[in-house]
C-alpha cells in the first residue's frame, strides 16, 4: 500500500510572539512536515525546533527580507512551496 | 479519486473576545453543518477559554456567540474535543458550556485530525 | 427602513427583518406577517414563539435544518416536517418564521 501523503503545517508567525508553532507540534504528525512562511522564519533560531525530526523548510525570500539565515534548515522558493503544497495529502495553516 | 464527502476540522486556538476569531470559526462550523458536511470541533491553547461556563459577553458589548454552543447538537455537531493539556496548563475546572465535548489529551486530538480531510485553524 | 407601529417607526433592514430584537410584541408580530401575506393561525404561532425562544436561548437564528431538528425534539415529528413548515410558510419557514418573530435573517438561511 502506498504511504499517504504527508500533512504540511504552514507556520506564519513567531513562536517568540505566540504559542502557535508549540499548538502545531503538539500535533505533529511522524510524517508532517514544516514550512516557515513570514514572521514564522524566526523560529529557525527557536528552541522548539531544535531537537525536531520531521523536515522543516523555510521559505527563502521571507528570510532573507527578515536578514535571518537558516543554516540548519532546507531553504525553498515560491515553486517549492507551491508543489509541496499540491502534493500535500492536506495543509493545516497555523495563523 | 473517490466522490464521498469531505469532513472537516475546525481547530479553535483563539480565546473568547480575542479578535472575531471565536466567532468567525462557529459561523463556519454551522455553514458547513447546514450543508450537511461532516463537522468536528477542536479546542486547544487558548481556544480552551472559549469553553468555559458562565462568560456574559453582554458586559463588555461583544456577540454573544458562546451561547450558540448550546445549539450545535441541533446542526449535529457533535465531535466535539477539548484538549486536557491546554485545560490543566490554565488552571481551569473542566465545568464546560459544550455539553457534547469530550475532553481528550493532545495525542487523542493528533488521531481525530489525522482522520479529517480538511482542517481549518482559527 | 422602517414600519410605522402605533404612532413610532419600527427600524428594518432592507428586507424588513427587525434590527432590535426588543422592538417585537405580538402586535408588531401580525403586521410583519400581513407583509408576508401571512395570517397567524395557532400553528404559525407556535412556530413563531419557538423560533423567537431558541433565539433568546442561543443568540443565532436558527437555520432550517437546526430548526426542523429543535421543533422534533419539542413537538414531535408531524410539526417538524419541511412540508408541515413550508405549509406554514412557503416562502422558507426559517426566512419568514424569524422575520415575523422580530429576529435578525438567519446567515446560514436556505
Amino acid at each position: 500500500m502506498k504511504p499517504l501523503p504527508p500533512t504540511i503545517h504552514l507556520i506564519r508567525t513567531s513562536a517568540f510572539a505566540d504559542n502557535k508553532l508549540q499548538l502545531c507540534i503538539d500535533t505533529l504528525g511522524v510524517n508532517d512536515e514544516l514550512f516557515l512562511l513570514d514572521d514564522g522564519t524566526y523560529n529557525v533560531n527557536h528552541a522548539l525546533l531544535t531537537n525536531l525530526s520531521n523536515p522543516v523548510y523555510v521559505l527563502d525570500e521571507h528570510l532573507t527580507s527578515r536578514a535571518v539565515s537558516a543554516a540548519e534548515f532546507e531553504v525553498i522558493n515560491y515553486v517549492d512551496l507551491v508543489q509541496a503544497t499540491v502534493k500535500a495529502g492536506k495543509v493545516i495553516t497555523w495563523q | 479519486m473517490s466522490h464521498r464527502v469531505k469532513s472537516y476540522a475546525i481547530i479553535n486556538t483563539s480565546a473568547s473576545f480575542d479578535s472575531l476569531k471565536g466567532k468567525e470559526s462557529l459561523d463556519a462550523a454551522l455553514i458547513l453543518a447546514s450543508y450537511e458536511m461532516p463537522v468536528s470541533l477542536f479546542f486547544i491553547g487558548d481556544g480552551v477559554y472559549q469553553t468555559i461556563n458562565a462568560q456574559s459577553a453582554e458586559t463588555i458589548q461583544a456577540k454573544d456567540y458562546i451561547a450558540t454552543f448550546k445549539a450545535l447538537g441541533f446542526y449535529d455537531i457533535e465531535d466535539i474535543y477539548v484538549c486536557n493539556d491546554s485545560l490543566d496548563a490554565r488552571n481551569i475546572a473542566t465545568t464546560s458550556v459544550l455539553a457534547d465535548a469530550q475532553c481528550c489529551d493532545k495525542h487523542l486530538i493528533k488521531s481525530k485530525l489525522e482522520h479529517c480531510d480538511v482542517v481549518l485553524t482559527f | 427602513m422602517a414600519i410605522s407601529f402605533n404612532g413610532q417607526e419600527i427600524a428594518t433592514d432592507k428586507q424588513g427583518y427587525l434590527l432590535n430584537v426588543s422592538d417585537w410584541n405580538e402586535e408588531l408580530a401580525a403586521i410583519l406577517a400581513s407583509d408576508e401575506n401571512l395570517t397567524l393561525s395557532e400553528e404559525h404561532w407556535q412556530v413563531v414563539n419557538f423560533v423567537r425562544n431558541f433565539y433568546l436561548e442561543y443568540k443565532t437564528s436558527p437555520a432550517i435544518r437546526a430548526l426542523t431538528k429543535a421543533l422534533k425534539a419539542e413537538y414531535g415529528e408531524a410539526k417538524a416536517s419541511s412540508r408541515y413548515l413550508y405549509r406554514l410558510f412557503p416562502k422558507g419557514p426559517a426566512k419568514q418564521a424569524t422575520k415575523i418573530a422580530g429576529l435578525p435573517k438567519p446567515a446560514r438561511c436556505i
